[in-house]
């Protein structure tokens, strides 16, 4: 996988050195608070794709820390990205172009209405130990839950959903 | 059980938020929450009900001592008086049967060292990943288990010649709607007389964990034969239709995709257990010294047959070099090998084990992915990490 990244960014590299020495520069003299009210989303459009495209990207299956390294990385080479981004940056890559498979849930100390809902329902029966151990896409969910209601836990459809969509978002 | 009025009255709070469902759960999850209290170094996987896992490198000899072996249960541990428990024999039988407990300890008595594995050993490890408790390699033991022969007790109540199955029921009550945990075994694998029923292992009375006063122990067969906390055994002229038998603890007929879907009609029962090996030393991503004396061991099993090799590779799997078996054998049980490696070489390294037993069948080097998560048989591996001397 890092053996495509190289090759893929030397050949577009210098096809798009010009673009990056001009827009990158552009990139690091805008104005720090305007930065800010950026999201990572709009950071990435801006300064990595002055480079290479967002396919690029899109491609790597990294954890926080490995894209804590390749955006370090990208700035040695040239990137305009400044410290305050640089954080940002890598968590929003890392929740989108990780490792696969589903992520572990916590349950035990979230507040939100899905949180509560699992809290108060499923640990009737079971720990919330035995939630955060599953390691399940939405479908896995479904079929789990649709088996739990069956085998007696008080879910609506409509908490069934609010429950697949924060258990494997 | 004694419970404080304060857990009490959480587990009150918790099922009157749960409404209608919770009336069915009955006085036994009073029981259950007292079960959050456990579990020495066992890893608890969850602790309500009870699902305790042997953390691999505990595993250091060929007896696995009690407070040691891993503990699966579907529902919560039910308190059981053994001067009031009784075991009703039914179903296709010339004359029905109740014993005591008095009863059956005054019957002959058999002791069989047999490994246990439980069928979801390994289900951490599929991609994608199956819902259930997420075991990883200790969800498997090996004890001395002493009790009556199922055999003997069938031939006292007669088993008529339209009988094929013989049904397991234990005192343990479903949560909420659930299906009874009841499961069913060939009566041509009941009438050995290997399989008992069991009041002592490794010659103390059992645990409530492990199934007090009385459990079945089905040799050579995944661990859900063997029931814990045994009531009722009734002998039918068919297989038990509920899920636990119906349902789970099946394999589809042929591989399947990974992520997929089988009906239940497409799958076959898991009977015996596949021949599997695990190192349990040195523990994955240790670090050792290079020309330190390091020994890599484990354990080796193949249900109702015996192992005949392990070969053990300490290069990836480029090359392999046979274990040396441990002397403790008997049939049912795991071998215990080992091998002397002195890495002569800094870096980090992958070792791996394969068992061969002694039918010929070998462990593979990929998973066959299956909607259940059972029978986890592929060649274990480790990373040991050798640092300069």
């Amino acid at each position: 996988m890092h053996g495509t990244w190289w090759i893929a960014y030397v050949s577009m590299f210098s096809l798009r050195n010009i673009a990056f020495v001009i827009f990158g520069a552009l990139g690091a003299l805008a104005p720090v608070s305007a930065q800010n009210s950026r999201t990572a989303e709009q950071i990435v459009q801006m300064r990595c794709t002055v480079c290479h495209r967002v396919d690029l990207l899109e491609q790597q299956r990294l954890t926080s820390q490995g894209w804590e390294r390749e955006v370090a990385k990208m700035r040695g080479w040239g990137a305009a990205v400044d410290d305050s981004e640089t954080a940002a940056i890598a968590a929003y890559l890392a929740s989108r172009y990780s490792p696969p498979g589903p992520k572990p849930v916590r349950v035990t100390d979230d507040s939100s209405a899905a949180g509560n809902l699992l809290k108060m329902r499923c640990t009737v029966c079971h720990g919330t130990d035995l939630i955060e151990a599953q390691r399940l896409d939405a479908a896995g969910w479904r079929r789990e839950l649709v088996k739990m209601t069956g085998w007696g836990a008080q879910l609506s459809p409509d908490e069934i959903e609010l429950l697949i969509g924060h258990l494997a978002p | 059980m004694q419970l404080s009025a304060v857990t009490r009255r959480r587990f009150l709070d918790a099922a009157l938020r749960a409404g209608a469902a919770t009336a069915l759960v009955g006085v036994d999850a009073f029981a259950a929450v007292a079960e959050q209290v456990v579990p020495g170094p066992l890893i608890v996987h969850s602790a309500r009900p009870q699902d305790l896992e042997t953390p691999s490198e505990l595993l250091t000899s060929w007896i696995t001592p009690n407070e040691l072996f891993y503990v699966r249960s579907h529902f919560y541990t039910p308190t059981i008086r053994e001067e009031t428990w009784t075991l009703q024999v039914d179903g296709e039988v010339a004359s029905p049967l109740m014993l005591t407990m008095d009863a059956l300890l005054r019957m002959p008595a058999k002791t069989v060292p047999a490994t246990l594995e439980c069928a979801g050993n390994g289900r951490g490890n599929y991609d994608p990943p199956v819902a259930g408790v997420q075991w990883r390699k200790g969800a498997v033991g090996t004890a001395r288990w002493t009790g009556v022969p199922l055999a003997d007790v069938l031939a006292r109540v007669g088993v008529k010649r339209s009988a094929t199955f013989v049904w397991l029921d234990g005192a343990d009550t479903p949560l909420g709607r659930a299906p009874d945990f009841i499961r069913s075994v060939p009566l041509e694998k009941a009438l050995r007389g290997d399989v008992l029923l069991v009041y002592a292992m490794n010659g103390e009375r059992l645990t409530p964990a492990h199934g007090f006063p009385v459990r079945v122990v089905v040799p050579g067969w995944e661990g859900a034969y063997s029931v814990k906390w045994l009531t009722h055994i009734t002998v039918s002229n068919h297989d038990h239709p509920g899920a636990f038998v119906a349902t789970a603890y099946r394999l589809p007929r042929y591989p399947i995709a990974p992520g997929g879907v089988v009906d239940p009609s497409e799958t076959v029962p898991i009977r015996g257990l596949a021949v599997k090996s695990i190192i349990t030393a040195p523990t994955d991503d240790a670090v050792v010294t290079r020309g330190d004396a390091v020994t890599i061991s484990g354990f080796a099993w193949s249900g109702e047959d015996d192992i005949r090799s392990v070969d053990v590779s300490v290069d990836s799997g480029r090359s392999w070099v046979t274990a040396r078996l441990g002397r403790d054998r008997a049939p049912y049980t795991w071998r215990q090998f080992s091998l002397p490696w002195r890495p002569t070489e800094p870096g980090s390294r992958v070792l791996l084990s394969r068992a061969t037993d002694t039918r010929g069948r070998r462990q593979p080097l990929a998973a066959d992915w299956n909607p259940g998560g059972y029978a986890w048989d592929v060649v274990d591996r480790i990373r040991v990490n050798v640092q300069p001397a």
